[in-house]
């Protein structure tokens, strides 16, 4: 991003900035809560805790459903369709059109065969059958409860499992303190989180208002860079630092408020099992060559290319 | 020392559940319940303390 402002001037696609989101996010933090830029259409960045929980909390001025997943003038033949709404993630319709129109009619498909054929312990099975406050769930919402399932669990648990591996690949003395002290398990995996949070999610600002000084409009997007929070000074002492035996880690890798993350603990079992089965029969590993390693960028971080190597002697078989 | 959870704050993140097990447990949908009826013997008080400092809520509340 050469000499231009970052609190003025950001851009979450480029290579600077996904390779290393935290320097920017430090750099904006040490200047204002809030960044803005108007590369990719326009965004806020807030980069601290505190402004990332209130935005978090404030689900009225905040939007979270506001995207059409198919927009007005592309509505397939089902109505169905028309109401689904998801939050403001990277590509958007026009981008992601052609996939949706492959998935959204799979799912509807799902619906009508759970109506005909109710199954136990599923959940489109479930969804038919509550209700929110006396009313059955619109069909539509079904749908977009089924499309959030699919996208919500795919690139967010693999990047943290690929980060979280990454910095084991480089940091034997934590492969060497997990094998020495498997209860420190639960907490571990809470600091990869906090310190390698995968997920940037997004508002679209409901009213003018002004927050933390800044004028935002009706319409304007609002990243929720959950990583900026998690290394906030004012919250998490040495925030740079990973410590597996990390205390009074309030992290937000999973956002906060009635729309934190709906599957928290699944991905937190899948952490701890892929990670723990992996040093198990992997015990030493390294990076082939950290200038190499590939990141995902815009609302997604995690690695995408990362060579890691052991000797197969030391390997331990399965069983 | 006492615990307990404000259930209005309470998002199910399982915080308190992971940091102190013996203190808190969870509901079906996931909530934080505390255990052992909400007192908290002495050499719970540490862990009762830190399951404070680790809810992204601020939802549980400890009186010494």
């Amino acid at each position: 991003m050469g000499s231009s402002d970052v609190t003025t001037d950001y851009d979450i696609f480029v290579p600077a900035f996904v390779a290393d989101p935290y320097g920017v996010y430090d750099e904006v933090r040490a200047q204002c809560p809030v960044a803005h830029t108007d590369r990719n259409g326009g965004s806020w960045l807030p980069v601290t805790y505190d402004a990332l929980h209130e935005l978090a909390h404030d689900v009225e001025g905040f939007n979270s459903s506001d995207i059409l997943v198919f927009p007005r003038n592309a509505i397939p033949a089902s109505e169905a369709y028309a109401d689904v709404t998801a939050p403001p993630i990277t590509s958007d319709p026009p981008e992601h059109q052609w996939a949706r129109r492959l998935i959204l009619p799979f799912f509807a498909e799902q619906i009508a065969d759970r109506r005909a054929n109710p199954r136990d312990d599923d959940l489109v099975t479930q969804l038919i059958q509550a209700d929110v406050e006396g009313e059955p769930v619109p069909d539509s919402h079904i749908i977009g409860t089924c499309n959030l399932m699919l996208v919500a669990g795919i690139d967010t648990t693999s990047s943290s499992i690929g980060s979280s591996l990454w910095h084991l690949a480089q940091h034997p003395e934590h492969r060497r303190q997990l094998r020495e002290q498997p209860d420190l398990w639960p907490t571990a995996v809470e600091e990869l989180l906090r310190a390698y949070a995968p997920v940037t999610m997004a508002r679209i600002v409901t009213e003018d208002v002004e927050f933390m000084g800044c004028p935002m409009k009706a319409g304007d997007r609002v990243l929720m860079a959950f990583l900026a929070a998690n290394r906030d000074p004012a919250v998490f002492d040495d925030p740079e630092a990973v410590r597996l035996d990390r205390e009074g880690n309030r992290h937000m890798a999973f956002g906060s408020g009635i729309h934190r993350c709906a599957g928290s603990n699944l991905p937190r079992l899948e952490l701890r099992v892929a990670l723990q089965v992996f040093l198990e029969r992997i015990p030493e590993f390294t990076l082939v060559d950290a200038d190499a390693v590939t990141w995902a960028g815009g609302q997604i971080h995690g690695p995408r290319v990362c060579e890691v190597s052991f000797d197969p002697a030391a390997a331990v078989p399965a069983g | 020392m006492r615990v307990s959870i404000d259930q209005e704050l309470c998002q199910g993140h399982q915080m308190c559940a992971i940091v102190a097990p013996e203190l808190f447990g969870s509901d079906e949908v996931g909530n934080g319940v505390v255990l052992v009826d909400g007192v908290v013997s002495e050499d719970l008080e540490d862990d009762a303390e830190k399951a404070a400092a680790s809810c992204p809520e601020h939802a549980v509340i400890v009186e010494a």
